[in-house]
């Protein structure tokens, strides 16, 4: 993306990380209040209510979407700092924190995804959608440092 | 620090601009008369630089959380899924294999109340729901027909044998049927597991319920009792 300035793509950044914490906190809630219906099903293969109910949905009693609620709140919070001009964080730079988030974020996400695909053997479009997120937002901080 | 020409309050130098923009916007004031070239200077270096959003970057951002939008609310609403029947309407009439052998006509049950479950085998909920039914089906099944139809939603594929081996492990002993080729998932509109609909002698519906009852065997008692009155 050539033509977005470093704001820019903070901006987005920060977008794109909001929709993930809406989206994990809403798998959470379906984790914690609808546990006794099927939900987000197109069909035995694409199905929320599979992956919900394997083991794989939880961690000691904790939803995983939990991990990303805190994971997408984490990458909120770093491009709302850079985005108001703050460039050091601890011994890092602010572009490197969002990377090394993003970075983890992608890497989590690719885990469960597979996850998925070989070991519960059914796809939660709303898991897709976050790590397409994770992808997109891992996409920008790769290119953050070069811009300005 | 620095004191605020307008409203006195001492300021940091390097916020002096900032404050005054902020907490008086319709105040003229000419900072370099305030500030000396030197103090401006060691503001602006200490003074965080925000990264420019620009007026294409709006647009380009605007444009993307508008998309994210509508697939996020698209993969929670599903609108692509049948609504199905409403209260009031006659319930779609369909033929599927039954556990007993040979089929199951719905309109066979015509003059009898009819509590119709649409399940799943592997589905944790229908399990739990079993139970409640089993006891529901002792107290109603003088007077209303049950009939739960398996519409292989989640899990491994639902077959007869299955179906009839989930009926014993229950113990709950109406006829259950295979919704194989999805003819009555798709006329109910059926997008969870288990939904339960209410019919009345006629055949019309009373009430559905999708997901568990939530008030568990008084529901049903309660929505039974207006399917047998209706």
């Amino acid at each position: 993306m050539p033509t977005l300035s470093r704001g820019d793509r903070l901006l987005l950044v920060a977008a794109l990380a909001g929709f993930g914490v809406l989206n994990a906190a809403y798998l959470m809630w379906q984790w914690y209040a609808a546990a006794s219906d099927s939900w987000c099903d197109l069909d035995a293969y694409f199905s929320c209510t599979k992956v919900r109910d394997s083991p794989w949905s939880a961690i000691g009693g904790i939803p995983t979407a939990t991990v990303g609620l805190a994971g997408f709140a984490v990458l909120v919070g770093l491009a709302g700092l850079a985005l108001r001009g703050t460039e050091r964080l601890g011994p890092w730079s602010l572009d490197r924190w969002l990377l090394l988030f993003a970075l983890t974020g992608a890497a989590v996400g690719a885990g469960l995804t597979v996850v998925e695909v070989f070991v519960i053997q059914a796809i939660c479009v709303l898991c897709v959608f976050g790590f397409a997120l994770d992808l997109a937002i891992l996409g920008l901080a790769v290119t953050l440092p070069g811009a300005s | 620090m620095k004191k605020c020409p307008v409203c006195g309050v001492s300021v940091k130098v390097e916020n002096l601009e900032r404050h005054v923009g902020n907490q008086h916007p319709h105040e003229t004031v000419d900072l370099d008369r305030v500030l000396t070239a030197g103090e401006r200077r060691a503001a602006r270096g200490k003074s965080p630089t925000r990264p420019a959003v620009t007026a294409r970057g709006i647009a380009v951002i605007s444009a993307v959380v508008l998309v994210v939008a509508l697939l996020f609310a698209i993969a929670v609403l599903n609108p692509f899924r049948g609504t199905g029947p409403g209260v009031g309407q006659y319930a779609p009439e369909f033929t599927v294999p039954s556990s007993a052998g040979g089929e199951v006509t719905l309109s066979t049950y015509r003059g009898t109340p009819v509590l119709l479950e649409f399940m799943d085998v592997d589905c944790a909920a229908c399990q739990q729901e079993a139970s409640v039914l089993r006891y529901v089906y002792e107290n109603y099944s003088a007077s209303v027909e049950f009939l739960s139809v398996s519409v292989d939603f989640v899990g491994q594929a639902d077959t007869l044998e299955r179906i009839n081996a989930f009926r014993t492990s229950h113990g709950t002993p109406w006829t259950y049927a295979h919704d194989r080729d999805r003819v009555a998932r798709e006329a109910y509109g059926v997008s969870a597991t288990p939904t339960t609909f209410f019919l009345d002698r006629n055949g019309v519906i009373v009430h559905s319920i999708r997901g568990s009852a939530p008030g568990g065997i008084d529901a049903y008692a309660e929505w039974l009792d207006k399917a047998i009155r209706a």
